[in-house]
């Protein structure tokens, strides 16, 4: 009833763990495997290695969590060990890389192909290292079409490119990816904010500032997945704050084929791929739908 | 359906007491009360510094306390704190021990180790005979002897500056000659405690390890304290035998 295809490939659910949660030992995955997920994506990979920020990275306050990281990682050797790995499981795997430069993403596309991961999703819109990189990639269509362009003539297995909310018209930028050959569309990466402590006015996160994600940012992920929907025809990973089946359904109906769950690993740890898995089966069941195509962009009339 | 709402963000609390115990050890309490199990662990945030995870070694009605080794910038820029400033913590974090009643039971604690079997300790001794064994590099190491009765105590250290100058785990193996534990806790360096855990599984005896590793987040999103396909902040710190037998990795991290 939940599996699908995407680009080609098979997915027992649409339900696809989101980079940058647990994303960093492939032993780890096969535990996810059996608790129900239906594909992941890796933590993403510079060429480099690199140390990340400082603790506190991560957090969840009243109204949402917070993170950054920092893009901590070790490096592509590292990144194609993991995929490689990760290969031997059942479950499509999704390498997210990121780089400084546009030419830095392209080499990345080249060298993450050998591990022959089933995409690579660029990472072009972190909020968390705007200092070191400046504006990140995917703020104007230009910028966001040269990477693409970048990742896509340096490999032959097909490109998702991840955008940010943190933009004023995402649809420009979702267009811009589209014609710059992107194959699908991740959207929406975290909401830029912070928290100061105010005992010792000193904000939280050692970066200062972090991406939003967790439940509150799931009417804002739903909106852009929408927009993006009425904009481009290739598909769309729909990510950002789903913690329920009926969030996926409603995340499927927006116009996503695919649900990235991230935070939703926080709130209801790693049994949530099964949880939401059986949510939308009783939710389809009851209300006499048999495939989840049928689900994905229902609420566009 | 229930999804547990849940905070997870630096409380941030004052110092309401400072021990050095020498020039590398220190313990600080902190004004506020907190519910803890023994061999949890909270993450303790020194602001414009870092944010890392320790043992709770003391819990009374408005203050708990955590001691920390000098190792880095964090715990040198511990021993420049006064009373009265402000930390922030977030916790309590992972699976704790699981206290038995009633029973023989021998605790093997290494160097800091000590740290997360303190709270253990003080359940245990309520209702079972306890023996502790307790080792460390040299005597300014047994930081928290003072507060162990010595009755139940074996110490021992590895330059033989007070105590036995021997292992725990030779200790251990004597003292397995000629009495017997229904259940073994240990902490400490993870070659030790793996040598307990087969010393235990050699004798049938039940155990319980507190694993270490570099921790990020303390509740299972980052993933960067994963130990073969287990997190050591969710599914740990603390693993039983049968779980240590599956993990590989177990025995050969230096971290500690």
């Amino acid at each position: 009833m939940l599996n699908t295809t995407f680009l080609g490939t098979n997915f027992r659910n649409p339900l696809i763990l989101a980079s940058g949660i647990l994303g960093i030992n492939a032993e780890y995955f096969q535990t996810l495997e059996t608790k129900g997920v239906g594909g992941i994506t890796t933590k993403s990979f510079s060429l480099k290695e690199r140390k990340g920020h400082k603790n506190p990275v991560m957090f969840n306050d009243d109204h949402g969590f917070l993170n950054a990281v920092g893009l901590s990682n070790g490096g592509i050797g590292e990144a194609i060990k993991l995929v490689k790995d990760a290969k031997k499981l059942n479950v499509p795997i999704i390498a997210s890389i990121f780089a400084g430069t546009i030419e830095e993403f392209g080499e990345m596309a080249k060298q993450i192909s050998e591990a022959k991961p089933d995409f690579i999703e660029a990472n072009i819109s972190c909020p968390n290292v705007k200092e070191e990189f400046g504006v990140s990639f995917s703020s104007n269509p230009e910028s966001a079409s040269k990477v693409t362009s970048a990742v896509k003539n340096n490999t032959n297995i097909s490109v998702i490119i991840k955008l940010s909310p943190n933009v004023t018209d995402i649809k420009i930028i979702a267009k811009a990816v589209e014609e710059a050959g992107a194959d699908a569309i991740t959207a929406i990466n975290t909401l830029a904010g912070m928290r100061i402590n105010i005992d010792v006015k000193t904000p939280i996160l050692s970066n200062r500032f972090g991406g939003v994600s967790g439940k509150g940012i799931f009417p804002v992920a739903l909106k852009n997945v929408y927009d993006i929907y009425e904009t481009v025809d290739i598909p769309i990973i729909g990510t950002g704050g789903i913690t329920s089946g009926k969030d996926a359904i409603e995340m499927l109906m927006a116009g996503a084929s695919l649900v990235g769950v991230g935070t939703g690993v926080y709130y209801r740890g790693p049994e949530i791929f099964n949880k939401i898995a059986k949510e939308m089966e009783e939710w389809m069941i009851l209300n006499g739908y048999t495939n989840i195509k049928q689900v994905i962009g229902a609420a566009h009339k | 359906m229930t999804i547990i709402q849940r905070t997870d963000i630096p409380k941030t609390v004052q110092i309401v007491d400072i021990i050095k115990h020498n020039n590398d050890v220190i313990t600080i309490s902190l004004g506020g009360s907190l519910n803890i199990l023994p061999g949890q662990f909270i993450f303790v945030w020194l602001p414009n510094i870092e944010e890392k995870p320790f043992a709770v070694v003391n819990v009374e009605k408005h203050l708990f306390s955590f001691t920390a080794v000098k190792r880095g910038v964090f715990t040198s820029a511990l021993f420049n704190l006064k009373k009265g400033m402000w930390l922030g913590y977030r916790g309590p974090y992972g699976k704790g021990f699981t206290p038995v009643k009633n029973k023989n039971v021998c605790i093997i604690a290494g160097g800091i180790g000590m740290a997360a079997l303190c709270l253990l300790y003080n359940q245990l001794i309520k209702d079972n005979n306890v023996k502790l064994i307790y080792g460390a590099k040299n005597k300014e190491g047994l930081v928290f002897k003072q507060n162990i009765c010595n009755d139940h105590l074996c110490l021992c250290t590895d330059d033989g500056s007070e105590g036995r100058k021997a292992f725990t785990t030779q200790l251990f193996e004597e003292i397995l000659l000629k009495e017997k534990f229904d259940f073994v806790y240990t902490c400490g360096p993870e070659i030790m405690m793996k040598q307990v855990a087969d010393l235990c599984a050699k004798h049938n005896i039940p155990c319980e390890a507190s694993l270490e590793r570099m921790m990020s987040c303390g509740f299972g999103v980052c993933g960067k304290c994963a130990i073969n396909n287990q997190l050591v902040c969710l599914d740990g710190p603390v693993f039983n035998a049968q779980q240590l037998t599956q993990l590989k990795e177990f025995g050969t991290c230096k971290c500690d």
